[in-house]
């Protein structure tokens, strides 16, 4: 699965863009963006590079097209500010401010659109899954690619995370499968409106 | 003028027909709309009340899916609950609204549901459809037009105003002034030094000779213990008009007997009763008797301090 080859022509919408400018900064955060918030964005992110593995550079590129420049200059900051979840191996106590959020809200969603039709199928797989129907539908092969994503999505997690892991591998299984859902939600028309409410929808300050 | 739009997913169609006020293409009015699911071709119709719950409720749904913890969402007369790990329910009741005469019950899997967002998504930010109809989030962030510097500067604001209003209104309160009180001997206490009233002694005769008998009693029923000292013991013991001992002391040299032995540290009564007990003020009336306790356990009782 390549992303580079649909991210190259992104249908982006120049009113979604200006929706997306528009997140509003959420009230009662006085500390900044929340710790839960920082851990869902770099999620997402770990997810996108487990289903394709280049995606940090299609991610840089999309900095470009968005014109999100001024937050994120280059490949460091982009890196730095990553490494604001908590969980994290490189974890410096630095905060990610809400411009930066945006921007990662803002590259989620851009990638999110264009693999929505992947996504679905992913989905509809980890259902599949859960109800046994694999083996009697003969769609051994999907099963095969999600557990492809989630092998890749662990090795990620266990390489970029503190260690020892804060979870165990069934936990990150699930956490790989959980953020799919998450993706798939990402690539609706207003998914970046979503994605900014569900960071901070019962998030602690 | 009567149009109709539709939102097409691959799980589901909206169908949204109207009417548009004056010149414009907009859709305005709502006479009637219709989602229709491909899977099981089941349809859910009405008029804007239920769209409106609809969209509510889908809205909030999709958001707790996001979060990973679906839980169930109720507005008006549409419900969507869980009912498994990628399956969702969305119950529709009747009402004056609706099409359905009977309780509608929908199965939807994490997919069509999100069709079924998606198309609610594209119609609520379609200009040119219901542009009243919005985006139905959780309240947990303010809205945009409260912009960050107005909400930053605000209570500043408000804390300089108060203390200019503060200001002025104490400019106008009179600054107390000290009350110079005359210096008159009178009312400074002159303090005197007044030595504690030496409590007052019993002098009841008779009744100085019942005391004498309780006490003597209250030892010798309480002294069980074999004496290890050799030297006669001698206490001076001070005792109310209840015949209880309210303190003692030894008056010989020697006081390395233990305080068990003797049964004083039991009869001792800390004063309590308001009544009888006296206070640093005012003491209650006591009488002294010294106490002789002999090593072969025999004791005797004085008013007067025996010459040992």
């Amino acid at each position: 699965m390549q992303l580079c080859m649909q991210v190259n022509s992104p249908q982006i919408d120049r009113s979604s863009l200006e929706q997306v400018l528009e997140l509003p900064t959420p009230t009662g955060f006085s500390r900044g963006c929340p710790r839960s918030a920082r851990m869902d964005l770099d999620h997402l992110l770990l997810a996108i590079e487990a289903i394709d593995l280049q995606a940090t550079d299609v991610m840089l590129h999309l900095v470009e097209q968005l014109q999100l420049q001024a937050v994120i200059p280059n490949r460091v900051t982009f890196w730095r500010i990553r490494n604001t979840n908590p969980l994290r191996r490189q974890y410096q106590r630095a905060n990610l401010s809400w411009d930066e959020a945006r921007a990662l809200t803002m590259i989620i969603c851009a990638i999110a659109r264009p693999v929505n039709t992947l996504m679905r199928q992913m989905v509809t797989t980890c259902q599949q899954i859960a109800e046994n129907k694999i083996d009697l539908l003969g769609l051994q092969q999907n099963k095969f690619f999600l557990d492809g994503y989630a092998e890749r999505f662990r090795s990620l997690y266990i390489s970029r995370m503190r260690s020892p892991s804060p979870l165990d591998n069934d936990e990150i299984r699930e956490l790989a499968l959980q953020t799919l859902t998450q993706l798939l939600f990402c690539g609706g028309s207003t998914g970046e409106v979503r994605l900014w409410h569900s960071l901070f929808d019962g998030a602690v300050a | 003028m009567a149009i109709q739009r539709t939102y097409s997913l691959p799980n589901c169609t909206l169908l949204i027909e109207g009417i548009s006020l004056g010149e414009g293409n907009t859709l305005a009015l709502l006479t009637n709309f219709e989602c229709r699911f491909h899977h099981n071709q089941s349809l859910v119709s009405g008029g804007r009340k239920l769209l409106d719950a609809l969209t509510a409720s889908v809205s909030r749904y999709a958001q707790t899916i996001q979060k990973g913890e679906p839980i169930s969402i109720e507005y008006a007369s549409v419900r969507l609950e869980p009912t498994g790990e990628f399956q969702h329910c969305l119950n529709v009741q009747p009402s004056e609204d609706a099409l359905n005469r009977e309780p509608l019950k929908i199965q939807l899997n994490t997919v069509q549901l999100f069709d079924l967002m998606d198309s609610i998504d594209r119609l609520c930010s379609d200009r040119d459809t219901l542009p009243d109809l919005t985006l139905v989030l959780d309240a947990g962030i303010a809205s945009k037009s409260k912009s960050k510097s107005q909400s930053n500067t605000l209570p500043a604001l408000t804390g300089i105003a108060g203390l200019a209003i503060a200001a002025v209104t104490l400019l106008f309160i009179p600054i107390p002034q000290p009350k110079l009180q005359p210096q008159s001997s009178q009312t400074l206490p002159t303090p005197i030094a007044t030595p504690s009233p030496p409590p007052p002694v019993i002098a009841d005769k008779e009744l100085i000779v019942k005391l004498e008998q309780d006490l003597t009693q209250q030892i010798e029923k309480n002294w069980k213990t074999t004496p290890t000292f050799t030297e006669p013991l001698v206490y001076r013991v001070a005792v109310n008009e209840k015949s209880e001992i309210v303190g003692y002391r030894a008056m010989s040299e020697i006081v390395t007997v233990p305080e068990n032995e003797l049964p004083l540290k039991k009869l001792r009564v800390i004063p309590i009763d308001p009544q009888t007990s006296g206070s640093p003020t005012k003491p209650q009336p006591t009488i002294t008797f010294y106490i002789t306790f002999k090593p072969d356990s025999t004791f005797t009782v004085d008013r007067k301090k025996p010459n040992s």
